[in-house]
């Protein structure tokens, strides 16, 4: 790049000797401003950082951006462009130092943000406050007089619209069930219906595991096993058809209804393996009762609670 | 055991009848497990104890329709709570009754 005077510059980056403070950021004075072409080549850039610096120039001065709201920064960040353009199109470099009073309602602290790039002692500073310029769109605290307007921003070439709802209303309350009418007493949450997650018999029949499917061809739709029952593992697809019962879709309630029916009747004493034996109680003959290490309720708490009630 | 506890803490009114059909049929069908069911009263009778003559909240001369629709609701869920209820105090062999009033204090059983 070659400037009016003839000598071969390189151009030095924007921003290269800082650390990342917001401070060091305000520091643009090595920027060739000279060069109105590198000017347009960075301005993106030079928007960017600049922008980022006020930002957390706003977070150093105790401001959360949620607290300042997108508007605000949308204005903040639509006069740094303005300013830029102007500075662009104008080929020459100002000091520009901001004025900004944020338009959110809720801050009593007056947020000055200054920010000073290409400065030069000779340079008169251009203070800027109120709303940023650009393309408003009339609010309701615009024709008020004792509040300024709150600046409102469409989206243009260079300005981003967030669509930000800080203050969303809240969902409706959630139906707790039964015996809460809407004009009534309100009732526990433990009577609220808990949503269960999908049960592991629904996972099964999705993938195909079960060997069980609907029957359509009767007047009402049953279920059909494609083994008998005496090859069915109750180990397995008992708990599985029991855990099934918390369906209430079509399919899975069904099969988990019936097939419950079909395992238990057809299942007698297997189905006792439902109920896991508690484990070996620490001593291993009742005390009280006759039982002893033959009888399989020693090993339960049946024993003792049968013991204790009849002796 | 893990899946009717689970079923029965759903508190739906759709899931809850299921299940306690389920354990009025296991139970009639096989009725060995209603003495190793003793153990687990702590995980199915407190489900069950908060169906027990429970009234309706909302009285049912305030909206005549949705009050009685209401009203038969409850009366079937109390009904197959007591059903099942009675099932499991015929099964659960001698000394269950009184692991049951543990759980039920006003539950009565006449056999």
């Amino acid at each position: 790049m070659v400037n009016g005077m003839g000598v071969n510059v390189k151009p030095k980056p924007f921003m290269s000797a800082n650390a990342g403070g917001a401070a060091s950021a305000m520091d643009f004075s090595s920027a060739p401003h000279s060069d109105p072409a590198h000017d347009a080549s960075s301005h993106a850039v030079l928007r960017k950082k600049t922008t980022d610096a006020i930002e957390s120039r706003a977070f150093r001065q105790g401001y959360q951006l949620n607290s300042l709201g997108q508007d605000d920064l949308l204005a903040l960040r639509a006069s740094v462009d303005a300013q830029l353009s102007k500075q662009g199109a104008a080929g020459q470099s100002r000091a520009v130092e901001y004025e900004w009073t944020p338009a959110s309602g809720g801050a009593t602290r007056k947020a000055s943000t200054r920010v000073a790039y290409g400065a030069r002692p000779h340079a008169a500073p251009v203070r800027y406050s109120g709303p940023a310029p650009g393309r408003r769109t009339p609010s309701a605290a615009a024709r008020r007089d004792d509040v300024p307007p709150r600046p409102r921003l469409v989206a243009g070439p260079n300005i981003q619209v967030f669509s930000a709802r800080i203050n969303a209303p809240s969902a409706a309350p959630p139906d707790i069930g039964w015996g809460a009418g809407p004009s009534g007493p309100s009732v526990g949450k433990a009577y609220a219906s808990k949503p269960s997650a999908q049960t592991e018999f629904s996972k099964r029949y999705r993938a195909g595991d079960l060997p069980v499917a609907v029957d359509h061809n009767g007047a009402k739709p049953q279920i059909r096993w494609f083994v008998k029952l005496d090859r069915v593992d109750f180990d397995y697809y008992l708990p599985l058809f029991f855990d099934g019962l918390r369906e209430t879709r079509f399919p899975e309630s069904l099969l988990a209804v019936q097939g419950v029916q079909h395992l238990v009747e057809f299942g007698g004493k297997r189905c006792a393996k439902l109920m896991p034996q508690v484990r070996e109680a620490p001593i291993a003959c009742c005390p009280v009762c006759a039982h002893g290490d033959t009888c399989s309720l020693a090993r339960t708490a049946t024993c003792h609670a049968q013991s204790a009630s009849s002796g | 055991m893990p899946a009717l506890k689970a079923g029965l803490q759903t508190r739906d009114d759709v899931i809850m009848p299921v299940v306690m059909h389920a354990i009025q049929h296991l139970l009639h069908h096989v009725p060995q497990c209603g003495l190793k069911l003793v153990p687990y009263y702590r995980a199915v009778l407190p489900s069950l104890a908060m169906y027990v003559n429970r009234e309706p909240a909302q009285s049912p001369y305030d909206d005549a329709e949705a009050g009685t629709a209401r009203l038969d609701e409850q009366k079937s869920i109390n009904t197959v709570v007591a059903n099942t209820l009675q099932i499991i105090a015929q099964t659960g062999g001698k000394g269950n009754f009184k692991h049951i009033k543990r759980y039920l204090p006003t539950y009565e059983f006449v056999n």
